[in-house]
């Protein structure tokens, strides 16, 4: 009889504990969460680690191209009050992330100060306390002057926000802002590439998105926005229709060169990507279609 | 009823464990790894597992031609030295550190934008090991700079 109570205690115990779990979000393991915001095990049969490139990383390479600062082409501030769903918060999270990063690439440190305010609101909105608070404000404020404690600021904060995230059972979440992101990058690019048709180099840079598209549906996919954001999913998936058909050239496997007095390795060619006039005329026009129903 | 609190703390107390293992991960990334970044910018994106002795895990990196990179890969002590292997989009082996004393970090650039994929391999435990349980967080950084 003792061993019978006993036993229908621990049924009853793990009961609880089986239905605290089935609340919490009904679906993945702590192990599986651990593996979406990360790698690809050799033991798991499926891919679960996409990577996509950060807005810091991308405002970079526009400024390089030698492109002008233009405040014109940024999600205005004011339109933060619109936002209410989270999916809409997460989303334009992403874009006025990557506005924030543009502008502190061109040192224009008021706007940048105006965009942090926006997505600490944002990030406020959506429950992620810590990743933008006071301090953060305060420290960009004492680095105005100072680019790159600036820059490194604002790319804690964005890691900061992906580790509350992450912590808290909310990958999807923080998918969309890395989606936002890229978006809001892609857009950008393909309007400096409207107003100055000779900038080759963000034409390039424009084709070689294709290699991060797919990586960024798996990140979206594996994090269930099919279910949770369709319309924004199919608009992606469209996209990407119009990014298969820019080609690749065929090249040879490529060639390591190591330059030992100056300690640097090169890695050869892995193909140059061809991005046709009328490509670019489809990706600017559907680009700006996501990105007005992300904003609106 | 005794029995069933007692039993309700040590499943409480597993499950604590459980999930505090994905929060750990993320603070060493954060604390421990990216300095070692430094003076290349991060890029932002945070790759970590939980791994143990004899497990492989691989992911696919797009890096951009006219920047300079820093892959590097952090593991806690308790899984030893990685190996790690970078190989380009035709899978060739273009990088391996076990050919460099087991490097934690590989700093290069690309002549064109590609994708490559990373393959880090944690040693088996020593055959004299009795702790199988063995795990720990295995970190994949990049950073970079113009």
């Amino acid at each position: 009889m003792k061993w019978l109570n006993a036993k229908l205690n621990f049924v009853i115990a793990l009961a609880i504990i089986s239905s605290l779990f089935a609340c919490n979000n009904g679906s993945k393991s702590d192990t599986e969460d651990v593996d979406s915001a990360a790698l690809d095990s050799k033991n798991k049969v499926s891919k679960v680690f996409y990577a996509v490139p950060s807005p810091s990383e991308l405002s970079a390479m526009i400024k390089a191209t030698g492109a002008n600062y233009n405040k014109n082409m940024l999600n205005p501030a004011t339109n933060e009050a619109k936002y209410t769903s989270i999916i809409q918060k997460a989303m334009n999270l992403g874009i006025y992330g990557a506005d924030l990063s543009y502008t502190s690439t061109f040192d224009q440190t008021q706007d940048a100060m105006v965009y942090m305010g926006v997505c600490k609101k944002l990030a406020d909105g959506l429950g992620i306390t810590g990743a933008i608070n006071e301090r953060t404000v305060k420290r960009m404020e004492e680095n105005l002057n100072n680019k790159d404690s600036l820059l490194k600021i604002i790319s804690d904060t964005y890691l900061e926000t992906d580790i509350y995230l992450k912590n808290n059972d909310r990958a999807g979440v923080s998918a969309l802002v890395v989606a936002g992101g890229w978006l809001e990058g892609l857009y950008i690019s393909v309007n400096i590439a409207a107003q100055n048709a000779n900038n080759q180099m963000i034409v390039k840079r424009i084709a070689e998105q294709k290699l991060v598209l797919e990586n960024l549906i798996g990140l979206l996919e594996s994090n269930e926005a099919n279910e949770n954001a369709p319309e924004i999913m199919a608009e992606i998936k469209s996209l990407k229709t119009i990014y298969d058909k820019v080609t690749i050239t065929e090249v040879p496997a490529s060639e390591v060169k190591t330059d030992n007095a100056a300690q640097k390795t090169v890695i050869g060619s892995g193909g140059e990507l061809t991005l046709t006039p009328e490509q670019l005329a489809e990706i600017t026009k559907k680009i700006t279609a996501i990105r007005t129903m992300i904003v609106s | 009823m005794k029995t069933t609190i007692k039993i309700l703390f040590s499943l409480f107390l597993i499950a604590g464990t459980a999930g505090i293992s994905k929060a750990q991960c993320n603070q060493f990334a954060k604390k421990t790894c990216m300095p070692e970044l430094n003076p290349f910018t991060h890029n932002g994106q945070l790759n970590i597992q939980q791994m143990a002795p004899g497990e492989e895990a691989e992911l696919d990196l797009t890096f951009y031609s006219g920047m300079s990179y820093r892959l590097l890969i952090c593991c806690q002590d308790a899984i030893g030295k990685a190996q790690f292997q970078v190989f380009d989009n035709k899978n060739k082996l273009v990088f391996d550190n076990k050919d460099h004393n087991f490097a934690k970090f590989w700093e290069f650039e690309v002549a064109s934008t590609q994708q490559m994929k990373v393959v880090v391999i944690i040693p088996p435990a020593p055959k004299t090991s009795n702790d199988l349980s063995k795990t720990g967080c295995a970190a994949v950084l990049v950073g970079f700079k113009q």
